[in-house]
């Protein structure tokens, strides 16, 4: 690759600017990266370290003491009980719907790839709607499915023999209610993860597949075998991703409670936003999102160890 | 977070109700009438603006009035625009949250709105923040400044005396239910005794056993309104300070009883609602399957709107205040309020000043109080007058209830804490007894927190 630049190069510009080209390419790049990242970061993690002691008047007119107290939120945060169960909850509620949306979206790729072209371009279509939906519209349509008066899904659970779901409400145990939500969240994940494993499953070689059903490997085999271990950095990101995505969920959640969630339905991002904002406890809140981080950061190192891996076996 | 009023307002209510029928006891007041009327159009003070040409003034309004009376709004728009060659940019807002937006917007420099509504629980903690303009100079140039409610007046007042929220409207809740099917169960009189009220429910409960969506109360687990007006009713309170402490009060047996007053509407009357709140309750009566609801007299409107409800309701509904344990004796109402006030960091004071000086006139006030408690004593005979559930709301504005006047509070409601423990209740996944001592600790817990 040297041989060929140094040959062209001249031809462009003086040899001795280019090292500066690059430099000068990204500039926008992370200029754009520190304004919407960069300065909210560092202003969540100052957050989290101060302590507002002086109410709203201060927050109104920029002012007020605002001391720096060390770790002392993340301890507050660290003892009270109510965070753990939230964050087991959060673990559980996103462990559940990155398992059941890439096994969703696992099978509708795979479905994708054996039905014929028209059918494939319609559930592409399909799916494609589905994702655009907002999550707020989403969420709704799906509080009114599960209604416990009005709601399809009562009358048509109703309707099978020995099932009484009349009048039902799936929001009154919070399990039940987390269970409707994470029917809205899964099924707003499918068509990324669907349609992105599909895309996968093509780049599978033929050959490979061919060779493997010559060595007399069944459907489950191959799949197993030959289609898994190519798409295992492509599942690496998306599992990740989804786990970003879902461990973060809060509009649907939201949406559902009418912005009341009750006990049971404090996710992590939830239990930060009533905290933080509904309590004008900003140094907590800002705290939770420290902390929310931190967790994800492991995710990411998969993440990144992964985008690593594929950019060197190019 | 929702329209309150403070007690003393509902003393001024109540002593107007009673002095509305002789209309000769404003002599007190006309010196302050006569000044605001010598004073028409500002130039008192300073403070108000008319010069508005090619400008444009945010004003947030609560949703309240887009689906109670957004023709008394429209007016003032008009009249405004007329006067000042401004326009103006209404912004409904939802209570849900509210203060959070409140928070965000003043602690910035940019959105900021010319003319905000708060509840007057909220007021308080914005003026101890200084969120609000100082309107104190421009008082006069407020039409019946002299006749405010007092209760509104008195939220809008910083503790120095400053006048910094104008007082906008009250409202109090009855039970607005269907004549047509209480009647045809052989329910002829409203019940004035809450055991009557129950045994009339009982009635009409059991024409309408036919429809398993039927809600002879609707009742939502969320309203905490109503579960703590049961609560003073039996004569509990939410909370109480000793030595500088609150202690949640929920435990009390009397309170306890008032809960499971509550309980049983919630869960042997009402169909369907054990997970909500009460914002979509109108909606829901409109829809025919429930026989009665507890709502701000203006919510009747709301039932039988075009658009929102229907209309066919109108000659079938009819209200009267929530009945207590004896005859004579109501359930105590929590009787709501709202203040306006002008941002401190609003780039247009003297306009946002203006549309409230027009939006509380006696002009608008007027034609407000064909649905809720005017701002103004002065007007309360017009309020009566309009229609028979404002005797009903009258009525039940006579016994109130306030919530524990601290700074600490409003976390007690964005906590949610009274909305959980009721939904805990009506959805019986706990006792009254285990829900009223998980509410008392969090109260407690909150309302003694620093800072």
């Amino acid at each position: 690759m040297t041989a060929i630049e140094s040959r062209e190069a001249p031809s462009r510009r003086p040899r001795r600017r280019r090292p500066l080209l690059p430099y000068l390419l990204i500039l926008p790049c992370v200029a754009v990266l520190i304004t919407v990242a960069g300065w909210p970061l560092y202003k969540i993690i100052t957050l989290s370290l101060q302590k507002q002691e002086s109410g709203k008047y201060a927050l109104f007119h920029s002012q007020g003491t605002t001391p720096f107290v060390g770790l002392r939120n993340f301890g507050n945060v660290l003892t009270d009980s109510t965070f753990w169960s939230v964050l087991e909850r959060t673990v559980i509620f996103t462990g559940v719907n990155v398992v059941l949306s890439l096994l969703i979206g696992m099978g509708i790729a795979l479905l994708l790839n054996r039905v014929s072209r028209w059918a494939r371009i319609i559930l592409v279509m399909v799916l494609l709607f589905a994702w655009a939906i907002p999550t707020t519209v989403s969420s709704q349509v799906f509080y009114w499915l599960f209604s416990n008066q009005y709601g399809v899904v009562n009358h048509i659970l109703d309707a099978l023999p020995g099932v009484h779901m009349r009048g039902h409400d799936w929001f009154a145990d919070p399990h039940e209610g987390l269970a409707v939500v994470t029917a809205v969240v899964v099924w707003g994940a499918i068509p990324l993860l669907a349609i992105s494993l599909h895309a996968g499953i093509t780049q599978v070689p033929r050959d490979t597949l061919e060779a493997a059903r010559v060595d007399g490997a069944g459907p489950w085999q191959s799949f197993r075998s030959v289609t898994l271990p190519f798409l295992r950095p492509l599942i690496v990101i998306l599992t990740t991703l989804s786990v970003i995505w879902d461990f973060g969920v809060f509009n649907q959640i939201w949406f559902m409670r009418s912005g009341h969630p009750e006990p049971g339905y404090q996710t992590l991002g939830i239990y930060m936003y009533s905290q933080g904002v509904g309590s004008s406890h900003y140094n907590l809140g800002a705290t939770l999102g420290v902390l929310m981080m931190i967790c994800l950061l492991f995710v990411m190192i998969f993440y990144i160890r992964q985008l690593f891996r594929i950019g060197d076996a190019e | 977070m929702r329209r309150r009023i403070v007690a003393l307002g509902v003393l001024a209510v109540a002593v107007a109700v009673t002095a509305s029928a002789c209309s000769s006891s404003k002599s007190s007041d006309k010196k302050t009438d006569s000044g605001s009327a010598a004073n028409p159009g500002g130039g008192g003070s300073g403070l108000l603006s008319t010069s508005g040409a090619g400008k444009t003034i945010d004003v947030w309004l609560q949703s309240d009035a887009q689906k109670g009376w957004p023709a008394v709004v429209d007016q003032a728009n008009q009249r405004f625009e007329q006067a000042t060659g401004a326009k103006v940019n209404v912004q409904w807002q939802q209570w849900e949250n509210y203060t959070g937006k409140l928070d965000s917007t003043f602690a910035g420099s940019s959105g900021i709105p010319d003319v905000v509504e708060l509840g007057n629980t909220q007021t308080a903690s914005y003026i101890a923040g200084g969120a609000f303009a100082d309107l104190s100079s421009a008082k006069n140039e407020f039409e019946n400044s002299g006749t405010w409610l007092k209760g509104l007046a008195d939220s809008g007042t910083s503790p120095d005396g400053k006048l910094q929220a104008i007082p906008y409207y009250a409202g109090s809740r009855v039970v607005i239910y269907r004549k047509d099917l209480w009647t045809k169960a052989g329910v002829t009189t409203a019940p004035t005794t809450l055991d009557e009220l129950f045994s009339d429910l009982d009635k009409v409960k059991a024409a309408n056993s036919k429809d398993p969506n039927f809600s002879s109360f609707y009742m939502p687990g969320k309203n905490w309104y109503a579960g703590m007006s049961f609560v003073y009713g039996a004569g509990g309170t939410i909370a109480t300070q000793q030595g500088g402490k609150w202690q949640g009060g929920l435990s009390t047996p009397q309170a306890q009883q008032g809960l499971q007053q509550w309980q049983r509407l919630a869960t042997d009357y009402s169909v369907g609602g054990a997970t909500k709140d009460e914002a979509d309750q109108d909606g829901i009566m409109a829809q025919g399957h429930v026989s009665a609801i507890l709502g701000n007299g203006w919510e009747l409107g709301s039932v039988i709107d075009k658009k929102t409800g229907n209309p066919a309701l109108a000659p079938k509904l009819a209200t009267f205040p929530l009945p207590g344990s004896a005859a004579g004796k109501y359930t105590p109402s929590f009787l709501g309020g709202s203040d306006l006030a002008v941002p401190d960091k609003s780039s247009d004071k003297g306009l946002g000043a203006e549309w409230i000086k027009i939006y509380t006139d006696t002009v608008s006030q007027t034609a407000l109080a064909k649905f809720a408690i005017p701002n103004t004593t002065s007007l309360l005979s017009v309020y009566e007058a309009q229609a028979q559930a404002n005797k009903s709301t009258g009525e039940a504005a006579k016994d109130t209830w306030f919530v524990p006047n601290t700074p600490n509070w409003a976390n007690v409601e964005s906590n949610n804490v009274l909305q959980n423990a009721l939904e805990s209740i009506a959805t019986k996944k706990s006792s009254v007894a285990d829900a009223a001592k998980s509410a008392d600790e969090q109260v407690a817990k909150t309302l003694n927190a620093s800072g």
